[in-house]
């Protein structure tokens, strides 16, 4: 009787024993799938975003093409875009491992969503290449132009392939914001180059009620006004909301194919646009250096500009009317003193962003005296 | 008896265990190292189409668009100097450990110009690996003789420094 008591206690024993075993067992599966889990959706967007920075450099060096990535793979995914110090951020959000870039200017919405990612690079020049812009967008980002002018023409000519319409940019001229209409599109960006848009006005109620689907977020806008100004506006509630205290200065000198004014309808916001900015100033600094030396802001120049003024100076007599010295260092606006004040807006404007609006004035100079001693003196040019 | 063909499973299953981690381990690191050249690939692809791009380099014709696959040499003589006294504060984060070159192939006679050169640190012993790609490029010199064409021939050689494989 003992012992069939003990047999039975045993059983039970051996039961429990499996029992534990067993859990256990599976415990350490359920780690090792839920582990493997969050170390492949790393790997994921690591790979993801190792490949997209192989393809914007790629974009960057193709100036002025348009590139379309087919990201159908990574259509349920956001990816995200910022910058902030002068550091590019982007990834995919809610996932590790973003890619930073301290050098590269970068303008694309906030987030994006699509099948398609559309990269297009432009070169900022003032006067001279200071670098390629790239501006990134998708599919299902579509933008809307309020207004007619030049720049709107230019713009639509730019982006839209009437042949492919899979090769265009999604963009739209409407004559009044109430002719918006989104249709499926994951956010919409409004541009509106008549200074339409106002803080704190309300939005049409036929606009409103089209837009009923979209968070705040994704619907913004910018607004050009005056000379070389822009003001960013997201959605909120029935009205807009200025996102920049100040209106944002737009630092170009014009023309066509204008890679600052195209960058801001590209970029998020007033804070994505003005650190990208910054970006290309620090570089403008450095391209400077390049041609007039570390020197020119004492009026020493060095660079590509020392050895032209060097040849000059040994052959006076060469150029059309052997006035290449005069234009390059004599004259009323010549090329020497051009670019010392250049590289002196340029440094100021390091220092306060707000000075920055100046460089539009002394880039412009520098263009003149390059003018003056390329075509009237039929010298060598700076560049 | 019991105890002896016990020891004997767990010794071929031991025996079996290691293998595996073996054959794990070779393939793990074989893998590595192929990641290793994947990744010094892709570093002087995106370094050949940054340099490709500088606007530090090109040759431009005033507001017109710059001429493609062209080094100006009046910027180029210059170009180290800026890289010099920048390498720390912007061009490391742009070139990374790097060496770029300019050659010059025709006329022969023409000068090389090194014009960024940032080895890794490594101890005395080892030296880096250096991964280059080259492309051939117009070299435009305008500030010469002019009895002489201002363009001459000749490449750019960009090399990627990489901790040497072991």
């Amino acid at each position: 009787m003992i012992s069939s008591k003990r047999a039975q206690l045993e059983v039970t024993f051996n039961w429990v024993y499996v029992l534990i075993a067993g859990a256990v067992i599976l415990l350490f599966f359920a780690g090792i799938v839920v582990k493997q889990k969050a170390a492949s959706e790393d790997n994921l967007s690591r790979m993801a975003m190792n490949i997209m920075d192989k393809i914007f450099a790629g974009a960057r060096a193709a100036e002025k093409t348009k590139d379309f990535v087919d990201i159908s793979g990574l259509a349920d995914y956001t990816f995200y875009f910022d910058c902030d110090n002068e550091v590019s951020t982007y990834g995919l959000k809610g996932y590790a491992n973003p890619k930073e870039d301290e050098v590269h200017a970068i303008f694309a919405p906030l987030e994006l969503q699509g099948t398609r990612m559309i990269l297009w690079s432009l070169p900022y020049k003032l006067p001279y290449k200071t670098m390629d812009f790239l501006f990134i967008t998708t599919d299902k980002t579509k933008y809307f132009f309020v207004g007619q002018d030049e720049f709107v023409e230019e713009f639509l000519n730019a982006t839209q392939d009437n042949t492919d319409k899979r090769k265009s940019i999604s963009a739209e001229a409407v004559i009044d914001l109430e002719d918006i209409t989104p249709g499926k599109t994951f956010q919409i960006r409004i541009v509106d180059v008549e200074g339409k848009i106002q803080p704190k006005a309300l939005l049409p109620p036929p606009l409103l009620d089209k837009l009923k689907g979209y968070g705040d977020n994704k619907v913004t806008a910018v607004s050009f006004t005056g000379t070389n100004q822009v003001n960013f506006f997201q959605k909120e509630d029935d009205h807009w909301k200025q996102l920049n205290s100040n209106p944002v200065q737009i630092v170009s000198l014009g023309g066509e194919r204008d890679a600052a004014k195209y960058a801001a309808v590209f970029a998020g916001n007033d804070k994505v646009y003005e650190c990208n900015m910054k970006k290309a100033f620090r570089r403008l600094e450095l391209v400077n250096e390049v041609y007039g030396g570390v020197e020119i802001v004492s009026l020493k120049p060095g660079g590509k500009l020392g050895e032209i003024a060097a040849y000059y100076q040994a052959h006076p007599e060469l150029g059309l009317t052997g006035q290449c010295q005069s234009y390059l260092s004599e004259a009323e606006e010549n090329v020497m003193v051009s670019m010392q004040m250049h590289q002196l807006k340029t440094k100021m404007c390091k220092l306060e962003y707000t000075k920055c609006v100046e460089l539009i004035d002394s880039a412009d100079k520098l263009k003149k005296a390059n003018t003056n001693l390329a075509e009237k003196g039929d010298c060598i040019p700076l560049y | 008896m019991h105890i002896t063909e016990t020891i004997g499973v767990l010794f071929i299953f031991f025996i079996l265990v290691a293998f595996g981690l073996i054959f794990y381990y070779k393939y793990t690191e074989q893998a590595i190292e192929q990641e290793h050249y994947q990744q010094i690939d892709d570093r002087a692809v995106k370094l050949a189409l940054e340099v490709f791009t500088l606007p530090e380099l090109a040759c431009t014709r005033g507001d017109a668009e710059l001429e493609d696959y062209c080094v100006d040499m009046a910027k180029v003589r210059h170009l180290n100097e800026t890289f010099d006294i920048h390498v720390k504060d912007y061009y490391f984060k742009l070139f990374g450990y790097a060496k770029i070159r300019v050659v010059q192939l025709y006329p022969p006679d023409g000068q090389n110009y090194t014009l960024y050169d940032k080895k890794m640190p490594l101890n005395e012993t080892s030296t880096p690996d250096l991964g280059v790609t080259w492309f051939v490029v117009a070299l435009k010199d305008e500030v010469t003789d002019m009895e002489k064409t201002p363009y001459s021939f000749g490449y750019i050689e960009v090399g990627v420094y990489s901790l040497p494989w072991e």
